[in-house]
Formats: C-alpha cells, sequence, structure tokens
C-alpha cells in the first residue's frame, strides 16, 4: 500500500487539523480506501503554503508516503466542489468528525461510511440554503448515526424484539438496550411510560428502519434512541460538539428572549 | 543519556522554544557561554522578568504586564469598536495595517470542539459582560479563516446579537499580488459571492 499511496490519489476528507511545528499541520483525514488515517502535512502553512485547502469538509484527493502510525501527506489536490457549512451547520460537521474520530480505527476502510458521510455532508451545504431547516437536519445526523452504527458492526435491531424474537408491533413501547436491543416494554399504563423518556415506540422503531422521519415525535425517539447507543459505544467520553451545540442555543435563545423584551417594552 | 552539568541542563531547557530541537539547542547554549556572557545575562533576566510579572489585560485578555494594557487604556482610540482576534501576534498584524482606531479582545484560541476547547476557555464571559456594559456599538470578527474561526466568530456573533451590539466579519478574498490562477478554489468562491459593486 505504501508504494501505491505514494502515486496514486485517493478521496479523502480532513477530519481534524493540529498544528506541528513552525508551518506543518498533523492531520486526521477519512479516506475511502484506507479508512481513517493520521498524516504529517510539511509546510503547509504561512504565504506559500496550502493550508486553505486543509480545511474539513472539503473534498481532496491526497497522497502519502510511510508505514507507521504517522505518515507523511506528499500530494493534495481538491476535489468537486467546495462544501460550505457555515453557523449552526458548521457545528453538525463537527459532530459528524467527532463521532468518526472517536468510533472508527484506524486504517480500518468504510467505503460506504464514507459516502454516506459525503452525502450527509452534501445535504447539511444544501440546508445551508434554506434557513430554519431545523428537522431536516435533525433527520440528516439521526440517519448518519444509523449507518455508522451500521458500518462499525453494532447495527441497530430495528424489526424484531431482541428478548422473545418477535417481529416489532406498531402499537407496543419498547426499551431499547444498547448492545442488545429492543425489549418489549409490558406495563401498559400510560402514566409509566410518559415517566420514562428511555422508552420508544414500536412504530418509531419501525420507521427508523425505513429511514422514514418526518414524523417529530418519531425524529425526537430516534435521538434519545441514537444518543444513548453512541453514549453506550464512546464509553463514556463526553462529545465537545454536542456540549457546544446546546451552548450555542443558549446564547441565541437569550438573543431572542432579549429580543422580544425590546419589542415589548 | 541525560547531561546532568550545568550545560547540560542549559541545552535542554532551550528545547521549550517551538522549532529548536538539541542540535540548535546546543549552538545556542555554546554561543551564549562561550561569545556573549552578556547577553545570556541580560535574556535571563529578561525571561525571569517577563515570567514573573506579565499577566492578561483585564478588559481583552492580551500579554501584558499592566492591569490594562496600552490599547485599552488609551483614551484616544475608538471605544466602541471592538476586534475580536484568536492571538496577540493578530493584534499586532492588525495594528500594523495603521487602518484600525478601536479596541481589541483577544481569545488565546479557537473553539475547537474535538480538541475540547469551548467557550469557557477563550473568555466569551468576560466578552459577554463587555458586551452587557454598552459601551461596544460594533463588534468585527477578526478570527481565522478556517472553519474552527468560522465557528467562532458565529458564536460570538450570536453572543453581540443576544446583547444588541452589531457584528461583522473581516471580508475574504484574492490578496493583494495575487494572482487568480493561484488562488484556492474555496478563497475564490468567497470571493465570487463577497463581490462588490464599482
Amino acid at each position: 500500500m505504501s508504494i501505491s499511496a505514494r502515486h496514486t490519489l485517493y478521496p479523502v476528507f480532513v477530519l481534524h487539523q493540529r498544528p506541528y511545528r513552525d508551518s506543518s499541520v498533523i492531520l486526521d483525514v477519512f479516506s475511502r480506501e484506507h479508512g481513517r488515517l493520521g498524516l504529517v502535512a510539511k509546510g503547509v502553512k504561512g504565504k506559500r503554503g496550502r493550508g486553505g485547502l486543509l480545511q474539513p469538509f472539503t473534498p481532496l484527493l491526497m497522497s502519502w508516503s510511510g508505514r507507521g502510525d504517522l505518515k507523511t501527506m506528499t500530494a493534495v489536490e481538491g476535489y468537486g466542489q467546495a462544501l460550505h457549512l457555515s453557523r449552526q451547520l458548521l457545528l453538525s460537521g463537527f459532530y459528524l468528525n467527532e463521532l468518526l474520530l472517536h468510533l472508527t480505527q484506524r486504517e480500518d476502510p468504510h467505503p460506504d461510511l464514507f459516502d454516506d458521510y459525503q452525502m450527509t455532508l452534501q445535504q447539511l451545504a444544501c440546508l445551508e440554503q434554506h434557513e430554519a431547516a431545523g428537522a431536516e437536519l435533525q433527520m440528516c445526523l439521526r440517519v448518519f448515526e444509523k449507518r455508522l452504527l451500521q458500518a462499525l458492526g453494532y447495527e441497530l435491531i430495528l424489526d424484531h424484539d431482541a428478548e422473545h424474537a418477535q417481529p416489532l408491533s406498531a402499537e407496543a413501547w419498547y426499551r431499547y438496550l444498547p448492545g442488545q436491543g429492543p425489549v418489549l416494554y409490558s406495563d401498559d399504563s400510560a402514566l409509566a411510560r410518559a415517566s420514562s423518556s428511555r422508552l420508544i415506540s414500536g412504530a418509531a422503531l419501525l420507521a427508523f428502519a425505513e429511514e422514514r422521519l418526518q414524523d417529530t415525535t418519531v425524529l425526537k425517539q430516534c435521538k434519545h434512541l441514537t444518543r444513548e447507543v453512541l453514549d453506550h459505544y464512546l464509553g463514556g467520553r463526553e462529545l465537545h460538539s454536542r456540549r457546544l451545540l446546546l451552548d450555542m442555543q443558549r446564547t441565541v435563545d437569550l438573543g431572542l428572549a432579549a429580543k422580544q423584551n425590546t419589542e415589548l417594552s | 543519556m541525560r547531561d546532568t552539568s550545568l550545560i547540560g541542563e542549559l541545552i535542554e531547557a532551550l528545547r521549550c522554544l517551538p522549532g529548536v530541537g538539541p542540535k540548535s539547542a546546543q549552538r545556542m547554549a555554546y554561543h551564549l557561554l562561550e561569545r556573549d556572557r552578556d547577553g545570556a545575562h541580560r535574556l535571563a533576566a529578561a525571561l525571569t522578568m517577563a515570567a514573573d510579572k506579565v499577566g492578561h489585560c483585564r478588559s481583552c485578555r492580551t500579554l501584558t504586564e499592566l492591569e490594562e494594557c496600552a490599547i485599552c487604556a488609551n483614551p484616544r482610540r475608538d471605544h466602541s469598536l471592538l476586534c475580536v482576534v484568536e492571538m496577540p501576534t493578530d493584534v499586532a498584524a492588525v495594528e500594523q495595517s495603521q487602518v484600525y482606531r478601536g479596541l481589541y479582545f483577544v481569545l488565546m484560541g479557537h473553539l475547537s470542539p474535538l480538541d475540547g476547547v469551548g467557550p469557557d476557555q477563550l473568555g466569551l464571559d468576560l466578552l459577554g459582560r463587555r458586551f452587557a456594559a454598552g459601551e461596544v456599538e460594533e463588534v468585527i470578527l477578526a478570527t481565522n479563516s478556517t472553519v474552527e474561526g468560522e465557528a467562532t466568530a458565529h458564536y460570538i456573533a450570536e453572543l453581540a446579537r443576544a446583547h444588541g451590539v452589531k457584528a461583522s466579519r473581516l471580508a475574504r478574498g484574492v490578496p493583494m499580488g495575487g494572482e487568480l490562477e493561484y488562488v484556492d478554489g474555496n478563497t475564490l468562491s468567497h470571493a465570487l459571492s463577497g463581490r462588490q459593486v464599482i
């Protein structure tokens, strides 16, 4: 691989970059054919460098050499249209990158996941043009999370009960146990259901299996589901981009409240 | 094997500087000891003084030995304009352009969720208090043109909006003396979308 990679340009996305020495950077890239890689890109900062290109969310073609954990980038070119993410969508992009960084192994190729990642970024970039596309953004993220889990071999079980191996019923309620699957929830009282946010309806599970997430209650339940399952596989690691999104939302709300106050007074 | 002599310790200490490896550290140490003892004493004194006395400006967070840095304390500067930059070196860069007469706010970094850097580490609570104090009318977001810089600018823009402060972002485009052929596609698309009528 090290010989061919030196001369062949492979499609990659930069997930993260951090400065190294005066003018170099260390990159974490996600490549279609070789999975996640650590690369050092020498002399790319400064006036004559190509630092502008080596940003996350930009489709790139890259070649590298070396065998160890940290390879050396030998060439890079822009590839296709740059994806413009800004504002809230930029933070969602960081969230995708953080998931890939923490959940994928180095040099473990996932071509399908790469395509899903690229498609999700394209969808986010399209949302850019429409203001207030909150639900669509959530839908994109849920579908990506589902496919990420699938690619990693932790596929969500969305068709049968993990305990009795019965097909899911749209009318029943389930408790999803991370690592096992949905288990039928027997206490039928509405009060018990309402008090536990960790329950998910059979209808929502079946809809998620087909990636039909237009319904807001389904979307909300799926959000809780993927969060719980991802947290399980992240093993207690906190996602900083998620916290940043919440912080940001608080600031936005504060702004809206301030605006309303001035309008009232 | 680690050299425990005074010279060895000096070489080891010099290596904490960025871009200085064992070889350059050795050259520096021998130069100071052999040819420039005065320089060595001056360096040592300046380092001790700076390391002891320099702190952060209470209003803009830049490095200074004063409680308030010279720019913030200057009454002739425009106190209604605030330029937010990532590093003290960015202050020097903007100052060099000699067109800006307002004040600065130095974040000492940028929002970087993947490195665990959040709003707390960047002193955004202090920035929020400055917005709330009402002196600032416009904030100019001069964070780097990287995705992290963009995210930081957006966050601060929301913070400014919450306090009713106008926010603007530095324009991006073709550099002076730049030839279009060599400008990367990202920059060029920003330059096109941000074009101006002449």
